[in-house]
């Protein structure tokens, strides 16, 4: 197997979201000779980015993307003993905690914020929904994110939001976390008032600045 | 054949057992896939009004497929609540078609659609999925009761009592819904329109408020509550507990579905089929006497773009040509009142709506973001469809009329004209609208007649 068609091969796998395409495309790659890091840098990334660009413009959908992220995390935990054997690491954007606060069951914009935060290469420890302030900020430390997203659709669990930032500087970790907070009834005053980030209209919106807080973009 | 409430229970406990994931993605997402090319389901950004009924036909069938196949998922067990196609069509068979529903001078009759037989359209309005002060609520609630072509009240919620804001899950969903419909039953009072019907206990997402207000000095036997289908095709205790307790009592249940555009269901192909099934499981599961249409952009939200009108279309056609039930949409705009857009985005929904079997319901000015609605919303929304009615329009040029009224709007979703607060487009104590806004609806309804042909 040539090293060129290994490349379309890994590509096509995770924009097909296929977990068992990609693992022996990702395998016959190494035996070609392909450097693990530069298989991820140069094929797995561009193409797990792909899906999230087509998503945004609505040429895809959700469950797409989510299992073109299932896919690359595959991919991924194959190159793991690799990588460490070269002593090569993954360079990220960062790590986000992301949650659906308290009293919200309505999570599917949550999902669809942290499958572009995967797709744009960040690591994404995904709460679910109905997560009091308490659980976030545990969470968020010993996951040791450098970003907490918050996600409500309702405008009666923002006040959950204003919990979490509270609660924050209670145990004075103001400033150790960016938050970002986004959903339907949340707008840039609200997140001014409780001392978050707005992350904007939509899922890509917060994705883009979230990658802009981090320096990226 | 019949299933009864007591039985779907006993489902929540005895269906199979399923990872929400899995049902997410292998159950919802890939039957809807292969339902979509089974069936040659097709979007047309050219024709937002479907022309083709066999299009609605084989949505139809792929929506009850679907029903079949997936049944309804309940969150708190994991487990499948699984219909036969005989208990599936019976409930279709079961379900009313028409309700009369108010009381008095007030009382009205709230029919399904049969393709090819326009109804006279029955107006729900209010600043519908809105969260508002006391005070906003109070002031605002008057002007859509005073439009006299308002056939039903449906006005949204209050977020912050004696200055304590309302938490889901807290006693204040007692509180504020019970406040909630004090203030309704006050206003149709005053308004002089006592028997008019109404959906309310909206400030309220838990079973809190909607038991705290099922007794006769808040909400009435004979009036609508909402039960929400979760995205998509679920159900939870707290969903079912609200509609136990208004089954019981004698609330109609209204199964509110927003399935999403670009989620789970995939294009605006797969959020008309799965909102069909979620109106056949609902009869059974929610025990619906009404379903409400609202396919909502993943980005957007609002029920304007073409993706969500064509979506909304397919869902209407498909029920009045193959099993008319009483369905009715929401009409949720992302520009505000006070504004021209506003008026175009409510043409284009209310003009498909009216055409396609969904009654009306809105208006949910700014998605309910901004408290920036008022009863003119609703006067636009009603004058829209009843010239639809009154003019018998076909299908053919409701469809031209409607895509060149989303040109107008379509590249505006980004940022759109929000508009401004009641108090500015109103006079609060008449509630009447300011001359400027009157104006521009004035402006409007010539716009409508000279270029369009629909005379308001």
């Amino acid at each position: 197997m040539s090293g060129s068609s290994a490349r379309d091969r890994i590509h096509q796998a995770i924009i097909d979201g296929d977990d068992k395409m990609v693992v022996g495309a990702v395998e016959e790659a190494i035996e070609a000779g392909v450097a693990p890091l530069s298989m991820i840098n140069e094929i797995l990334n561009p193409a797990l980015k792909e899906v999230g660009d087509r998503f945004n413009k609505g040429d895809m959908y959700l469950p797409e993307l989510i299992l073109s992220a299932e896919a690359m995390e595959v991919a991924v935990k194959f190159l793991q003993p690799h990588l460490e054997a070269r002593e090569e690491r993954i360079e990220i954007p960062g790590k986000v905690a992301m949650a659906t606060v308290q009293g919200d069951i309505h999570d599917i914009g949550k999902n669809i914020v942290c499958a572009l935060l995967r797709a744009n290469g960040f690591e994404v420890l995904d709460l679910g929904r109905d997560v009091p302030a308490a659980t976030i900020v545990a969470k968020a430390e010993e996951f040791e994110a450098d970003i907490i997203g918050l996600s409500a659709l309702l405008s009666t669990t923002l006040p959950y939001c204003r919990d979490t930032m509270e609660l924050l500087k209670e145990k004075g970790l103001e400033g150790r976390f960016k938050v970002f907070i986004g959903g339907g009834p949340v707008t840039p005053e609200f997140a001014e008032e409780i001392g978050a980030e707005y992350g904007g209209a939509h899922a890509e919106a917060g994705v883009t600045r979230m990658l802009r807080a981090q320096g990226r973009g | 054949m019949v299933v009864d409430l007591m039985e779907v229970i006993r489902r929540t406990e005895s269906g199979p057992f399923v990872e929400e994931r899995d049902f997410d993605i292998e159950v919802i997402f890939r039957t809807i896939k292969d339902l979509v090319k089974k069936y040659g389901i097709e979007y047309q950004h050219q024709q937002l009004i479907t022309l083709d009924p066999q299009m609605a036909d084989a949505a139809f069938n792929a929506g009850l497929e679907l029903a079949e196949h997936a049944g309804m998922y309940c969150v708190d067990t994991s487990r499948v609540i699984k219909f036969n196609r005989q208990e599936l069509l019976y409930g279709l068979k079961a379900a009313p078609r028409e309700l009369r529903v108010g009381f008095g001078k007030d009382q009205r009759t709230l029919r399904a659609s049969v393709w090819g037989k326009l109804e006279r359209p029955f107006i729900w309005a209010g600043f519908s999925g809105a969260p508002l002060s006391e005070q906003d609520f109070r002031q605002s609630i008057r002007s859509y009761i005073k439009e006299p072509l308002v056939d039903a009240l449906g006005h949204g919620s209050l977020h912050i009592i004696d200055g304590i804001g309302v938490r889901t899950g807290s006693p204040m969903e007692v509180r504020a819904t019970r406040q909630e419909l004090m203030y309704v039953n006050e206003a149709l009072l005053r308004e002089g329109r006592p028997g008019m019907p109404y959906v309310a206990a909206e400030s309220s997402t838990t079973a809190l408020g909607d038991l705290a207000t099922m007794h006769p000095d808040f909400m009435a036997p004979g009036n609508f509550h909402f039960v929400p289908t979760l995205n998509e095709l679920k159900v939870d205790y707290q969903r079912l507990t609200k509609t136990m307790a208004a089954y019981e009592y004698g609330v109609y249940n209204i199964n509110l579905v927003d399935a999403i555009i670009g989620g789970y269901a995939g294009g605006p192909e797969g959020a008309a089929i799965v909102t069909i099934a979620a109106f056949i499981l609902g009869l059974i599961v929610h025990r619906a006497s009404v379903s409400l249409c609202h396919p909502a952009h993943n980005k957007w939200v609002s029920t304007s773009p073409p993706e969500s009108i064509w979506a909304e279309n397919l869902v209407g056609q498909a029920f009045a040509r193959n099993s008319p039930i009483i369905n009715i949409g929401d009409v949720w705009t992302s520009a505000g009142t006070g504004t021209q857009d506003i008026l175009y985005e409510i043409a284009a929904i209310t003009i498909t709506k009216t055409l396609t079997g969904n009654h009306p319901h809105g208006v949910g000015a700014t998605n309910g973001k901004f408290p920036h609605g008022s009863g003119l919303d609703a006067r636009c929304m009603a004058e829209v469809a009843h010239a639809v009615y009154n003019q018998q329009l076909p299908l053919e040029q409701g469809n031209e009329i409607v895509s060149g009224l989303v040109e107008k709007y379509e590249h505006k979703f980004a940022d759109p004209d929000i508009g401004k607060p009641y108090p500015e487009v109103y006079d609060v104590a008449s509630a009447t609208p300011q001359a400027w806004w009157l104006e521009i609806y004035e402006d409007f309804k010539s716009e409508m007649e000279n270029d369009f042909g629909l005379k308001l």
